[in-house]
């Protein structure tokens, strides 16, 4: 497999006379000699020609010589291809305006989103919301696909779920009939909460360890069922906070399971979603002078768990919090998106923005 | 299923024997580490401990059901227990959720333990047909037998009319009283047992807070979190496996200073919730009790299944009593985050509405 085809000499070669003129005053006499070099750059300072022209002598005379450099940048991926890949990218619209403004049209597939939040904040509601929004079937510009949901706090709730996806098809049913679209209004028909139901894989999990290996199978799942377009996993973070073991493990743990999640959403092409909790930091200034819960509390802040390291496990990070009496999300961190807030609300239908024509349209819908 | 022996799941025998060898017997051991230190101790090919990874996660993920078999499981069996206070149920959509945890949170005198009694009571009767029980942890030494009876006889005559009823009753109600956190774990640790064999259809948790906060001093907060995470684990794990309901009270503390995005509270200090935000995030509904200008309010603070709500109540003889014709001040129903949320107890120190036996 050294040389291809019959030794030719290079005088045979169709190669212009200067540049065959170097090569045999540089003592290259026949192909195996050419094939003998590393490479273009190497002929090139040899026999003193334009790596242009040693390049194109070698595509002549051993092109096992070059051939793994094609290979190699018909591998790579130009910037141009990207982008086009990441403009069909498709996002999971959150039924919440102004949420999918800052995301940038929603939950992006093929990445980790986030989102971090004191209780009560609506994490498991927007989990949930999403487990729905991921079925939007095409026709409505969504995705039509599946949903895991990896509970590791139990706070699942069934019923609430039910009540999240009777809107949900109430929504569609509304927009259909608005939009006049015969399309549309099959495809709203079609579809019963029976069907969302059963396209939301559940699995509760129970101790870290657990969790781990669900990451673990997680490509096998997916691989037996390629509807699925998102996982979500509310929280990521309880089991860990409760481990006893030593910090440094917990931390390799998080990292390889980060890595995972990272490779299953670009491979499968899904949208990971990670809840968080918040954590009491307290400010290394306060003094562990007097005791209580007061002292505990004081002079700290909430931020989000897990850690400085766990931080950079996320492709995009976004931090629920209370303005007052609202809820607000916030970018805090995204390669694409800028930092921005958004208002949004949870109501009796779901997760929905705080325009006012949506909401009077939420409120008419329950 | 963290401490499922390896050797029951079924790998190659050679490849068993080689994890025993290396003292990795369990799946925890399995995990605990990862793939690079797994390929150094077990001398075997990346790809060979790749898969033996993958074997193992799929044994011990526990099978996924999608939602909809989940309803299907769940059609029949009772989803709440009713308080008896209409409202309140109405709005919870039934009553205090089975297979979640609820919270009750307060300061003292409010009537945390007697909401307990009174779900108590409440709890026997519900299940009285299969023979149901109803588990009373008690860790403030405040359970009270007798008012235990006091409630019963008041608020539903006709149920228990005689002593002897009255004793079957209370003979259902088992009460656990720990005396340190450790104890308390343990009780919720073996309780699986006593749930099976007595049938209890209610767990009571009064409260989660005052052994917490007794075991550990202001240094040892980390401990703290990592035992109260631990129990808050317990008791979802009892809630969901049995699909009961789950009731535990806690405290409150004064919170200090702002907090995350901007909270509703300027300087000053405040009533809040105890135990910090570890174990908030671990209850799935949070009532609140709280005085307001002399009035005692029931507050729905955190549900996944209501909106905001609160109701004024009154402490009887009989438990608990919603008061019709009090609305809440509107200040109260605000939406917010319930972190270090405010709790109201503007109590004048001279009334005493309600008067034991």
């Amino acid at each position: 497999m050294e040389v291809l085809g019959p030794r030719l000499d290079v005088v045979g070669l169709p190669l212009n006379p200067t540049v065959r003129h170097k090569l045999q005053c540089a003592g290259f006499r026949t192909t195996a000699d050419l094939a003998g070099v590393a490479g273009p750059v190497e002929l090139a300072t040899e026999a003193q020609l334009t790596h242009e022209e040693a390049l194109a002598v070698l595509q002549l005379a051993a092109p096992q010589r070059v051939a793994p450099a094609a290979a190699a940048a018909s591998h790579a991926v130009s910037a141009r291809q990207l982008y086009a890949r990441e403009q069909a990218a498709r996002r999971i619209i959150t039924f919440a305006a102004e949420l999918d403004g800052i995301l940038g049209g929603g939950v992006e597939t093929g990445a980790i989103t986030e989102f971090c939040g004191v209780p009560g904040v609506g994490k498991t509601q927007l989990g949930m919301q999403l487990a729905l929004d991921v079925q939007l079937p095409a026709t409505f510009l969504g995705l039509g696909g599946a949903a895991v949901y990896i509970d590791t706090e139990g706070s699942f709730m069934l019923e609430r779920c039910c009540q999240m996806a009777d809107a949900f098809l109430a929504h569609l049913a509304k927009v259909a009939a608005a939009k006049g679209d015969a399309a549309k209004a099959a495809a709203a028909a079609a579809l019963t909460r029976d069907q969302l139901l059963a396209s939301i894989h559940y699995f509760r999990i129970r101790d870290h360890v657990e969790q781990l290996a669900a990451v673990e199978m997680l490509p096998a799942f997916l691989a037996q069922h390629p509807s699925v377009k998102l996982v979500v996993i509310d929280s990521v973070t309880f089991h860990f906070r409760q481990e006893t073991g030593d910090l440094a493990a917990r931390t390799r743990q998080l990292a390889q399971m980060a890595q995972q999640l990272m490779q299953l959403a670009g491979q499968r092409d899904v949208a990971v979603v990670l809840m968080n909790q918040v954590t009491t930091k307290l400010a290394p200034s306060g003094g562990s002078s007097s005791g209580g819960d007061a002292a505990e509390e004081a002079a700290s802040r909430l931020v989000p768990a897990l850690g400085d390291s766990w931080a950079h496990a996320a492709t995009s990070r976004v931090i629920l919090h209370w303005q007052g009496s609202s809820r607000h999300a916030f970018i805090y961190k995204s390669p694409t998106q800028p930092a921005a807030g958004a208002q949004y609300r949870v109501t009796k239908e779901g997760v929905r923005g705080v325009d006012k024509r949506s909401g009077k349209r939420a409120r008419a819908g329950g | 299923m963290a401490s499922r022996q390896l050797q029951r799941i079924g790998l190659p025998p050679l490849l068993a024997a080689r994890l025993v060898e290396r003292n990795v017997t369990t799946a925890a051991a399995l995990f605990g580490r990862t793939l690079l230190d797994l390929v150094e101790l077990l001398d075997l090919p990346y790809d060979a401990v790749r898969h033996i990874l993958q074997e193992v996660a799929a044994r011990i993920t526990p099978p996924p059901r999608t939602a909809l078999a989940m309803l299907q499981a769940a059609a029949g069996r009772p989803m709440h227990l009713r308080t008896s206070l209409v409202q309140l149920d109405a709005a919870l959509c039934g009553g205090i959720p089975a297979g979640s945890v609820t919270e009750v949170v307060g300061p003292a005198g409010l009537g945390k333990t007697q909401l307990c009694l009174q779900l108590a009571v409440l709890g026997c009767l519900e299940r009285e047909a299969e023979g149901g029980s109803v588990a009373f942890i008690d860790t403030e030494k405040k359970f009270s037998a007798r008012r235990l009876a006091q409630i019963a006889r008041e608020r539903l005559p006709q149920q228990y009319p005689s002593e002897e009823a009255l004793a079957g009753m209370a003979s259902r109600v088992l009460v656990f009283c720990p005396r340190t956190s450790q104890e308390l774990l343990h009780t919720l640790q073996t309780l699986e047992a006593t749930i099976i064999e007595r049938r209890v259809r209610l767990v009571l948790l009064d409260s989660v807070a005052s052994l917490a906060r007794a075991d550990f001093a202001a240094g040892s907060l980390p401990e703290r979190q990592r035992m109260l995470g631990q129990q808050a684990s317990r008791l979802k794990y009892l809630a969901e496996t049995f699909h009961i309901p789950v009731l535990v009270t806690n405290q409150v503390t004064t919170h200090i200073g702002g907090s995350f995005g901007g909270g509703s509270t300027g300087g000053g200090g405040h009533l809040t919730a105890a135990l910090g935000t570890l174990w908030a995030h671990a209850v799935n509904t949070r009532l609140v009790l709280e005085m307001v200008q002399g009035t005692r309010f029931v507050r729905i603070a955190k549900s996944p299944a209501a909106p905001i709500a609160a109701f004024a109540y009154v402490v009887t003889g009989s438990g608990l009593e919603l008061l019709d014709g009090l609305e809440a001040p509107p200040e109260m129903l605000q939406q917010g985050s319930v972190t270090h949320m405010a709790i109201a107890n503007e109590q004048p120190y001279e009334q005493h509405d309600f008067e034991m036996c």
